[in-house]
């Protein structure tokens, strides 16, 4: 509810003398876009706990998935980084608290594979509310945030009891990038990279 | 198959007629004007988002008539507020920017005339109508609460002659925006009417000549409501509009200053009339949905409706609104200006159709070719992010 902030921050730049012409986002816009960047990670966690879960149909699982990785950088495919070097695609870290073990996956690969878990049941929900840190700007037309999400699995099997249940601490590194779609130059808030931070039993 | 699901769901949502008491939103805007019309479009792009907010927060139909560019004529705003259907419990906020002005020597009233042609070169006193006019016709309309805000200069001018004689007084402008507690501490349980002109007679109106570019009245009265979200969303009408007068006269004497023009400042004025009334008890009158585009984005965003429901209503609105898949749709902010997201209609109504807490959509513009869409921009109304 900052949004005053920015028309006090038009009063006063401008009242300083004028407002230059710049590619920089002011405070209020970037706020804007913190509450975007919200709403993107809220569809997906929503979309995780659809694809892992054996009630939703599979006939869906597809156009979820698709929407899901609309949220991510090229939307999980290879993708030439701000440095000019080539990304195989999103990653996503993924553990397992058996075995304390963490590996990468590519996003869209873990994504698929939530859709054939061999759990009778499975119920992924998001355990905290979602923290995201204000956008720096790395260069120009690039900020960056990070967000910080908590999942919990559980796991069920045939009996309907659970044989699996951890919470997972995670990281989204986020960009707000400008780019230009059919010659309209924008500013692009996107989800990158999601890292394990911790994971325990519960 | 694609049109036979096309009609059912045609049928599913016209038929879903949407049960609430209704919030008429007017409003005019010279946004063509040659002078001014780059102030009048922030205004309206802005009034917008706030109108949706304000029935959103108030849980009212929201029922739009906008007239700007070359639709604004005098024809149009009193063949508008004459066709108007207000039941007891409605809710009317009519809001004007664009050029105003007022009839020599005319003592009987405080509120302009609005100049109500698209374009302020060759227009004639048959182009002005009085705020008094507005107040009027929409007072017998007999909502139950309507503000008249309206953001235009009210300086003497000799083609205008007064109208006093044609048009009783009373009246009301009001203008405003805020969170859902404010709207609802502003408009819930009242009755009567709120009527602001931006300035008092013999003043002209400001635009602001720095961002973001509104009428000095329309962004004070904006962030004020915005300051008062903050430290006391329960304020009253009366004390707000004493603030919004005093920022906007600073504002006006400050720029006036700066630009090395006579210092006189822009004092708004007010008519309020307002009266508590219990809460209706009365059942809700049935409204539907008029514009169908909005209704069948509501209908893909319906919580009620399981996750495959929703998306077969995307599909279906994507077949039946959009010129093809790859359809612009830009999110903007609610500024109405910052651009958030620009995506192909595929992708935007199958995000909408999985997205929790989106709430409601104000839809800023859009452009048709053949009577769909090609592009279209809007502004997203979210609940509670916890």
């Amino acid at each position: 509810m900052n949004k005053y902030l920015f028309i006090i921050a038009c009063f006063f730049l401008s009242a300083m003398g004028g407002l230059a012409q710049t590619n920089d986002l002011t405070g209020e816009q970037l706020k804007e876009f913190q509450g975007r960047t919200l709403q993107l990670i809220k569809l997906f966690e929503k979309n995780i706990s659809r694809l892992g879960s054996k009630n939703v149909k599979a006939s869906l699982k597809p156009r979820i998935q698709r929407t899901t990785l609309q949220l991510f950088i090229q939307a999980g495919e290879p993708y030439i980084d701000f440095s000019g070097m080539p990304n195989t695609g999103v990653k996503m870290q993924v553990s397992n608290v058996r075995n304390g073990a963490c590996v990468e996956r590519l996003l869209k690969t873990y994504l698929s594979n939530l859709q054939k878990l061999r759990y009778a049941r499975v119920e992924i929900t998001s355990a905290e509310t979602c923290k995201i840190s204000n956008f720096y700007k790395i260069d120009d037309g690039l900020y960056e945030a990070v967000a910080t999400i908590a999942q919990k699995f559980v796991g069920y099997n045939e009996a309907g009891i659970p044989v699996y249940i951890d919470l997972t601490h995670k990281s989204i590194k986020v960009q707000l990038r400008r780019v230009t779609l059919d010659g309209e130059a924008h500013w692009d808030a996107v989800l990158g990279d999601i890292d394990v931070l911790e994971t325990r039993r519960t | 198959m694609k049109i036979k699901a096309f009609m059912m769901f045609a049928v599913l949502f016209v038929c879903n007629a949407i049960y609430a008491q209704t919030f008429h939103a007017v409003m005019f805007g010279a946004t063509d004007d040659e002078g001014i019309g780059w102030s009048c479009k922030r205004d309206v792009k802005y009034m917008k988002i706030i109108m949706a907010e304000m029935a959103h927060a108030v849980n009212m139909n929201l029922v739009t008539y906008y007239y700007d560019g070359q639709n604004m004529t005098a024809g149009k705003l009193k063949s508008v507020l004459q066709n108007l259907n207000c039941q007891p419990q409605d809710i009317v906020f009519f809001y004007y920017t664009g050029h105003g002005g007022r009839a020599k020597n005319d003592s009987g009233t405080k509120f302009p005339q609005l100049l109500c042609k698209p374009t302020s070169d060759a227009w004639s006193d048959d182009d002005m109508i009085p705020v008094d006019y507005v107040s009027k016709v929409i007072s017998q309309k007999a909502p139950r609460f309507y503000v008249v805000f309206t953001d235009c200069c009210n300086n003497e001018n000799r083609i205008i002659t007064p109208k006093t004689g044609m048009y009783t007084s009373k009246g009301a402008t009001v203008i405003r925006e805020t969170t859902k507690t404010l709207y609802q501490s502003l408009l819930m349980n009242k009755q009567g009417h709120v009527i602001v002109a931006s300035s008092k007679p013999g003043q002209i109106s400001n635009c602001m000549d720095y961002e973001p570019g509104m009428g000095m009245a329309s962004f004070s009265f904006i962030l004020e409501m915005e300051l008062a979200e903050e430290s006391r969303p329960d304020l009253d009408w009366n004390t707000l509009l004493a603030k919004v007068g005093k920022r906007t006269d600073l504002m006006a004497r400050e720029q006036q200053q700066r630009l090395q023009e006579k210092v006189v400042g822009q004092e708004i004025v007010t008519d309020i009339q307002i009266a508590v009334v219990q809460s209706p008890a009365s059942i809700p009158t049935p409204q539907p949905v008029v514009d169908k585009l909005k209704a069948a984005l509501l209908s893909v965003i319906d919580r009620k409706a399981p996750d495959d429901i929703r998306l077969s209503r995307a599909t279906a609105v994507l077949n039946g609104f959009f010129v093809s898949p790859d359809a612009t749709v830009r999110i903007v902010g609610r500024d109405g200006n910052t651009v958030l997201e620009i995506e192909k209609a595929s992708v935007f109504l199958d995000r909408i159709a999985l997205t929790p807490l989106l709430a409601n959509f104000v839809i800023i513009d859009k452009k048709e070719a053949n009577g769909k869409i090609v592009s279209m921009t809007l502004h997203e109304i979210y609940t509670e992010i916890k």
